[in-house]
C-alpha cells in the first residue's frame, strides 16, 4: 500500500480511538499523548499492516499495548520495546474481518456486557481487560490474590453466557 | 469430589475452623451462610420452588437462593455463584444485614447459621436450572404474608423464619 494511501486510511479511522484512550488512561491529557503515540507507532510500523484487514482492531491493539507497556515501565523501569508480546502482536496476521461495522458492533456488545456485570466482577474484570496482572489488581483493590482470580474467572463465565456467539 | 465443607464462625462471624457441612448440621455448630433476596422493579420478591429431586424440602417455595460459602470463598462471591447456578442470572447484590438463626428439625439436624442477607434488583431473563429449581415467580409482600398464614406448608421452614426478618427490612424500605 502506498504511503499516502495508508495515511488517508489512518486519518479516516483514527477518531474512534479517542474514547478508548480516555477509557484506558482516565485522563484527557494522557489520553491525547496515548492517541498521538498510537498514530506515530502505526505510521512507523505501516509495513506490518495487512491490507484488507480490520485497521481499527490493529490500531486498538497498538494503543492497548502502548498503554500496558507504559504502565509496566512505570512499575518496573522497563524499556518500551523489549516486550515480546508487543512485537508479536504488531507482526501478528489478524484474521480479516472485512466488515468494520460488524467488528464495531462486537466491541460495543462486549463493552455493554462488561458494564452490566455486578460491581464485584466489573471492577477487577475491567482492570484485567485493560492489561493489569492479577497481583496488580489484588494490590489495587486490596483483596487477596485468590479472590481476584475467582472473580475474574467467574466474570468470564458470566460474559461467555451473555455474549452470543454467531 | 471432596465432601462440601462450611466455615465455622463465632457469634461475631470470625472464622474458627472448617467442617463438613453434614457434621455442622448434625452437631448444630454455628457456621457462615447467606440468603439472597431479589426484587423486580414492581417491588415484588422473586421466589423459587425447589426442584422435586432435592434431598430436603423438595417442591417447597423459598427466596431466590440460600447456601454456604466454602472455606476461603468470600461470601458475596458465593452468593453470586449460587444465584447464577440456580437461576442463571447475575445482578449487583448488596448486603443489608446479618443475623444468627437457630432451628432444630425433626430429622435430627440443626440449623445454626450466621446468615448474611443480600438484596438485589433484577428484571431480566431468568434461566432456572432444572436440577435446582422447578419453578419461580414474583410475589408482593402481602401475597407472601397471606400465603405464609394460610398455607405455610408450601414454604420451606427457613423461609418462614427468615421472612419476618426481611419483611421488617422490606417494610422500612420503599422498594424503588
Amino acid at each position: 500500500m502506498a504511503s499516502l494511501e495508508f495515511n488517508n486510511l489512518l486519518v479516516s479511522n483514527a477518531d474512534f480511538l479517542k474514547p478508548f484512550a480516555i477509557n484506558l488512561t482516565k485522563d484527557t491529557e494522557s489520553a491525547k499523548d496515548l492517541f498521538q503515540e498510537t498514530l506515530f507507532k502505526a505510521l512507523a510500523n505501516q509495513e506490518k499492516y495487512n491490507v484488507g484487514t480490520n485497521i481499527k482492531a490493529w490500531l486498538f491493539t497498538i494503543m492497548r499495548n502502548i498503554f500496558i507497556n507504559d504502565y509496566r515501565r512505570k512499575v518496573k523501569q522497563q524499556t518500551i520495546f523489549d516486550n515480546t508480546p508487543n512485537d508479536y502482536l504488531l507482526n501478528y496476521k489478524q484474521p480479516s474481518i472485512v466488515n468494520a461495522a460488524e467488528s464495531d458492533l462486537r466491541i460495543k456488545e462486549i463493552y455493554k456486557a462488561v458494564y452490566q456485570l455486578p460491581d464485584i466482577f466489573k471492577t477487577p474484570f475491567l482492570l484485567y481487560f485493560e492489561g493489569y496482572k492479577y497481583h496488580e489488581i489484588a494490590e489495587e483493590l486490596k483483596e487477596p490474590l485468590g479472590t481476584i482470580k475467582s472473580r475474574i474467572h467467574f466474570a468470564r463465565k458470566l460474559l461467555k453466557e451473555q455474549i452470543n456467539r454467531y | 469430589m471432596d465432601t462440601p465443607q462450611v466455615i465455622l464462625v463465632d457469634d461475631k462471624d470470625r472464622v474458627t475452623g472448617f467442617i463438613e457441612k453434614i457434621e455442622a448440621h448434625q452437631k448444630g455448630l454455628l457456621h457462615r451462610a447467606f440468603s439472597v433476596f431479589i426484587f423486580n422493579a414492581a417491588g415484588e420478591m422473586l421466589l423459587q420452588q425447589r426442584a422435586l429431586n432435592k434431598y430436603h424440602s423438595p417442591g417447597l417455595w423459598s427466596n431466590a437462593c440460600c447456601s454456604h460459602p466454602s472455606p476461603g470463598e468470600e461470601t458475596e462471591f458465593a452468593a453470586q455463584r449460587r444465584l447464577f447456578e440456580e437461576l442463571g442470572f447475575s445482578t449487583s447484590l448488596k448486603k443489608v444485614f446479618d443475623f444468627i438463626y437457630h432451628a432444630s428439625f425433626e430429622n435430627g439436624l440443626t440449623e445454626n447459621e450466621f446468615d448474611h442477607v443480600f438484596v438485589g434488583y433484577y428484571d431480566g431473563k431468568i434461566k432456572a436450572n432444572p436440577d435446582e429449581v422447578s419453578d419461580y415467580s414474583f410475589k408482593t409482600r402481602d401475597e407472601i404474608s397471606h400465603e405464609l398464614t394460610t398455607k405455610p406448608g408450601t414454604y420451606t421452614v427457613w423461609f418462614q423464619i427468615i421472612f419476618s426478618r426481611i419483611e421488617e427490612w422490606w417494610a422500612k424500605k420503599a422498594i424503588r
